[in-house]
């Protein structure tokens, strides 16, 4: 089923659109799931409140163009939280290395913890993914947003993990300067 | 700003390039069965290929719809080929059509009459006479004419076979068939 009748459903509060969604896209949310939490049963439960959210969050949203990224996100969001609510997770230890490595991307950082809109930042985010090779905004996404481990993405692109690293390194630093040059001091 | 909350933050990237790293290059599974069933099926190609080789089969020749092998078949117009024959007091004219595929350079030569020669795809006449040689698929026409019931004519194949045109004085009839 398109996407645009599923979205209609769940405005429809017709909840039939919930086994639409899993159908359409229930694995490869659950592999999202299960790329992060690294645990099959906790997958499951981040999958199931995935819908649930979803069901909440349609209306007020009507994400009709992008709809598995509105659902990707969600899936995200529930089981980056798992990973740090619940310390039995072996990928806690993973979730925190990440956390350091995009600390770098941060300029000047000091202690003064100033608010920063998210939602412009990450718009800047994306502009400078977008100046990015094809290639290495991919290798950035799969680290940053899919959680991937550098082996992974090495599978994936075909690279040694040495290259990923130095890649990744070197757009951290890149994010850094351009943040910076966008009046992001932090 | 710590790095998890920018971690929390890169949820809100565009749609798009969440869309577009989802499917880049998805884990190789490793299938052992596949380098092997690979190596396994070239040595039954390669094996193949030289059996066919040996057995010097070569060039295709199909007569009437038929591949022709040493079973003698049957010239006659009342079979409903495209074949002729005008067996008069005299003299019997034979017309006898057929494909030749061949995979390499094949020459042609005939013992008695001509060859039209006629390029499969377009069905043109490329060449009339008794010796062609040819490293594609051809449409040809065998055009004997002879007072003498019991003469045989050959065509030669390149080296692999000839081809051989006879009456059968038993029935009656004239036939084809192929001698190695």
């Amino acid at each position: 089923m398109e996407d645009d009748k599923i979205i209609e459903r769940y405005l429809n509060r017709d909840e039939s659109a919930i086994s639409e969604t899993r159908d359409k896209y229930g694995s490869r949310l659950r592999a999202l799931a299960q790329g992060i939490v690294a645990d099959h049963a906790t997958a499951e439960e981040c999958e199931n409140d995935v819908y649930l959210q979803t069901w909440d969050s349609i209306p007020p949203h009507e994400p009709r163009s992008y709809f598995f990224a509105f659902l990707a996100r969600i899936t995200r969001h529930i089981a980056l939280n798992c990973c740090r609510s619940r310390g039995a997770l072996k990928r806690q230890a993973d979730i925190a290395a990440l956390s350091e490595e995009m600390e770098q991307c941060i300029p000047a950082s000091n202690d003064t913890a100033l608010a920063v809109d998210g939602i412009l930042l990450c718009e800047t985010l994306s502009a400078f993914l977008r100046k990015q090779p094809e290639e290495k905004r991919k290798i950035f996404m799969r680290r940053y947003w899919y959680m991937d481990s550098i082996a992974d993405i090495a599978a994936r692109s075909g690279m040694q993990q040495s290259r990923v690293k130095t890649m990744l390194f070197r757009m951290r630093n890149d994010l850094r300067e351009y943040l910076t040059g966008e009046g992001y001091t932090i | 700003m710590k790095g998890n909350e920018l971690l929390d933050y890169m949820e809100h990237v565009d749609p798009e390039l969440i869309a577009e790293a989802e499917t880049f290059g998805k884990p190789k599974k490793r299938v052992y069965w596949l380098r092997w069933g690979t190596i396994a099926a070239c040595f039954v190609l390669v094996t193949a290929v030289v059996l066919n080789l040996l057995s010097g089969v070569g060039p295709q020749l199909t007569v009437f719809g038929k591949q022709l092998n040493d079973e003698p078949i049957e010239i006659s117009e009342s079979s409903g080929y495209s074949s002729r024959i005008n067996e008069a007091q005299d003299v019997v004219q034979l017309a006898i059509p057929f494909t030749l595929d061949v995979g390499r350079q094949t020459e042609l030569w005939v013992s008695s009459g001509v060859m039209q020669v006629f390029d499969y795809s377009v069905n043109t006449l490329m060449y009339e006479g008794d010796r062609f040689t040819t490293t594609t698929k051809v449409s040809v026409v065998w055009i004997i004419e002879t007072a003498d019931k019991n003469a045989r004519f050959t065509m030669s194949v390149g080296t692999q076979y000839r081809v051989i045109v006879c009456r059968d004085a038993e029935r009656g009839v004239w036939t084809i068939n192929k001698d190695k």
